[in-house]
């Protein structure tokens, strides 16, 4: 968990002074083209997120493990934060780039639905007294929520969008080298955040759940009594 | 086109988030740990007493 944190930290810093400092400003959005090293990485995690929890869902109901049932119930939280910070940043790029804060567009819309998704699955958990039957039920609503994400992802595709398609592909990219590499170490960055926010989620909710336990006992280096 | 105002304020978010992400489980896991701690070495205490007896 330290180390997800520690390598998170020292990525991001290398990324953020690289699109702060070292890449130069776009030519046609000038220096607001900057808030695309907090926007896609932070868009790319929502999404994956919710995959993940859909996976971790999936495995919970099947197979009734019960630390993919915290799994999912810990990436939540998680999930909707970079959410709202893709939403936030968007509005906020918006802006000076297309003159508006907010369009009711394909690509913002489904984004919105998203974030609904997230406070639904942490809603619904925190409505049952029993965790593990809240847990399950916030796995049936993944699974089902699941299917934004490919409209998420191909909506700018589908639906004539304010929103631009994909400017980085598994095949290439249209960005310039120099300001390319912060943007994929800033991405490995978001990634081994939610690593270690979701191990430490992880850490609180099985410590509060399993405290009888002798496991934790001995977590915790000391003896049963 | 200099936005930087719009940039500080993206990054200023983004660190304010984070805090709120990260703040509470961390505070949580260490009080969840002190609670947990005591009270097994109450109960520690408690069958140390018992045996004595």
């Amino acid at each position: 968990m330290q180390l997800s944190f520690l390598f998170a930290l020292i990525t991001a810093v290398i990324g953020f002074y690289g699109g702060l400092v070292l890449a130069p400003a776009d030519y046609l959005q000038g220096e607001s083209f900057r808030i695309i090293y907090i926007h896609v990485p932070a868009a790319v995690s929502s999404m994956s997120i919710f995959v993940f929890m859909a996976i971790q869902g999936a495995a919970a109901l099947i197979w009734r493990i019960k630390i993919c049932e915290i799994f999912v119930v810990c990436a939540a939280p998680i999930g909707a934060m970079f959410t709202a910070l893709t939403l936030a940043t968007g509005m906020l790029w918006g802006k000076p780039t297309w003159g508006t804060y907010w369009t009711w567009d394909a690509r913002l819309t489904s984004e919105l639905i998203l974030l609904f998704l997230y406070l639904g699955v942490i809603a619904l958990h925190q409505s049952y007294a029993d965790h593990r039957q809240g847990a399950r039920a916030s796995s049936v609503l993944a699974l089902i929520g699941v299917i934004n994400v490919p409209i998420i992802h191909y909506s700018v595709q589908w639906w004539n969008t304010l929103h631009q398609g994909e400017t980085i592909t598994l095949t290439g990219s249209k960005m310039h080298a120099s300001m390319l590499w912060p943007l994929l170490l800033i991405f490995v960055a978001s990634k081994l955040y939610f690593l270690g926010s979701l191990l430490l989620r992880a850490r609180v909710r099985l410590l509060a759940q399993e405290s009888e336990k002798q496991w934790v006992r001995e977590a915790l280096n000391l003896e049963a009594p | 086109m200099n936005h930087w105002y719009f940039v500080l304020a993206s990054y200023a978010l983004m660190l304010l988030l984070l805090a709120v992400d990260l703040l509470p489980p961390s505070l949580t896991l260490r009080t969840l740990r002190q609670r947990l701690k005591n009270r097994l070495r109450r109960e520690q205490q408690k069958n140390d007493t018992m045996v004595k007896l």
